[in-house]
């Protein structure tokens, strides 16, 4: 279902909602009057049922945009820096010069 | 020393070349706090919201396997949603990251400290070496800063440009989204209301059925109970598909004049009308408020989506600034250099 259609079925299923309230404010006879209102009832399970459709039918597609976006941020994250080289350089040395003092002593 | 100058000299040009031919971007932070602090409004509304659409997945699931399969679903789209938010935030913590400049402060500590511990080692050409570089350990600092600002900033623009496409897309689904759940969870408040209004319905009729049986002949209250009646109804927040008939009076021709129980069971359908039309009002304020808070969420998809739009726009803009910004940078660290030589 696209999603026009399921704006257009809940718009359908609202206009047969309005029609069975009218009927039923003006219904002296109270058995019609209860099955106007249990057709209410299941036009407006079949509203949430076709929303959570439209919600659902979208998944597919956010996914394969998060999986997009993750690979942008694996790869932003990523940057080669002089300063990072640095440090590691500098973290190295110091191990280096700590391991040499240690054996020597 | 002469050889150090050299090779100084040679280290600095080609930095100041890589500089030039990688620095063609500069972070615009203002346009970037703008999109953060919109984001940050995003989040918070999101996840309540989709924490109230998992309350009402439950609501409809009465237990069936079809409703069960159903719920599964819906869950797992839901927590989409707040996958995609988590998402969003782990990229603009990556932005806040490329945006936040090496300092040169920070890389004369470690070329500092480089330094020294090379001159542990006890070899004298380290120790020579490590001597003649201390006074140009600032200007190196600078160069390598500029140099890091630089990548990060290419890095930051690629970033924006390349995520246009999944964030936009994400965002529209999110606001697409808002309403499919403000129909689910109006609706659900609708069904919860519904009750009151068969009650006031059924309520409305009786009333009428027995107003119609009597004549104010004997007690004048008839039709102030009557006025009480419509009173209370015409209080009721609904439209008019909702609304119940008002009541009039049509006695017909058994009527018999009222007296005091008749009058008293009027009485109390009034009150039981009035107690009605609250109870209909009260989750009529609820769904008032979801519709707000739906309303307030798209402003703040719109605001997020325009402001990372805008991002992209002030990242273009910057870039015809830029090389001009950095070739003034590479000049006073040139002068700087200059003078260190002339010092020395």
């Amino acid at each position: 279902m696209t999603d026009n259609e399921i704006q257009l079925a809940i718009a359908r299923y609202n206009d047969a909602i309005n029609k069975l309230k009218l009927y039923r404010k003006n219904e002296p006879d109270s058995d019609k009057r209860n099955q106007a209102t249990q057709k209410i009832g299941k036009y407006q399970d079949k509203i949430i049922d076709t929303a959570w459709l439209g919600i659902v039918t979208q998944t597919d597609a956010l996914n394969t945009l998060l999986t997009d976006l993750n690979s942008i941020i694996t790869n932003a994250s990523n940057v080669p820096t002089l300063s990072g080289a640095l440090n590691s350089l500098n973290s190295l040395v110091t191990k280096l010069s700590t391991d040499l003092n240690s054996s020597a002593g | 020393m002469f050889n150090f100058k050299v090779n100084a000299v040679k280290v600095f040009i080609a930095l100041s070349v890589s500089v030039i031919v990688t620095a063609c971007t500069s972070i615009p932070t203002s346009a970037l706090d703008t999109y953060l602090s919109n984001f940050k409004s995003a989040i918070l509304t999101t996840q309540d919201i989709i924490l109230i659409a998992k309350l009402d997945a439950e609501k409809s699931n009465d237990g069936s396997l079809e409703q069960q399969e159903l719920l599964v679903q819906r869950i797992q789209a839901l927590d989409a949603r707040l996958t995609a938010i988590g998402l969003i935030e782990q990229y603009n913590n990556v932005l806040v990251k490329l945006a936040s400049g090496t300092k040169p402060s920070d890389v004369k500590s470690s070329l500092e400290g480089l330094n020294n511990e090379l001159g542990k080692f006890g070899v004298n050409e380290l120790k020579s070496l490590g001597a003649e570089a201390i006074p140009y350990i600032g200007i190196i600092s600078e160069a390598v800063a500029l140099i890091d600002n630089a990548m990060k900033a290419e890095k930051f623009a690629e970033a924006v440009d390349k995520a246009q496409k999944p964030m936009l897309g994400i965002i529209y689904i999110l606001q697409k989204d808002s309403r499919n759940l403000e129909i689910i969870h109006t609706m659900h408040l609708q069904k919860k209301r519904e009750p009151e209004l068969v009650r006031l319905t059924d309520l409305g009729f009786a009333f009428t059925d027995l107003a119609n049986t009597l004549s104010d002949a004997k007690n004048k209250n008839l039709d102030k109970m009557i006025k009480g009646y419509n009173t209370a109804l015409s209080a009721l927040m609904a439209n008019n598909n909702d609304r119940p008939n008002l009541i009039e009076r049509k006695p017909n021709s058994k009527t018999h004049p009222a007296n005091t129980d008749d009058v008293a069971l009027l009485q109390t359908m009034v009150t039981q009308a009035s107690a009605h039309v609250q109870a209909y009002n009260q989750i009529g304020d609820q769904i008032d408020a979801y519709k707000k808070i739906i309303e307030e969420y798209r402003k703040v998809l719109d605001a997020t989506s325009g402001a990372f739009m805008q991002l992209n726009v002030a990242i273009q803009n910057k870039q015809a600034l830029t090389g001009f910004t950095f070739a003034v940078n590479i000049l006073e660290l040139r002068k700087a250099y200059l003078k260190l030589q002339e010092a020395s």
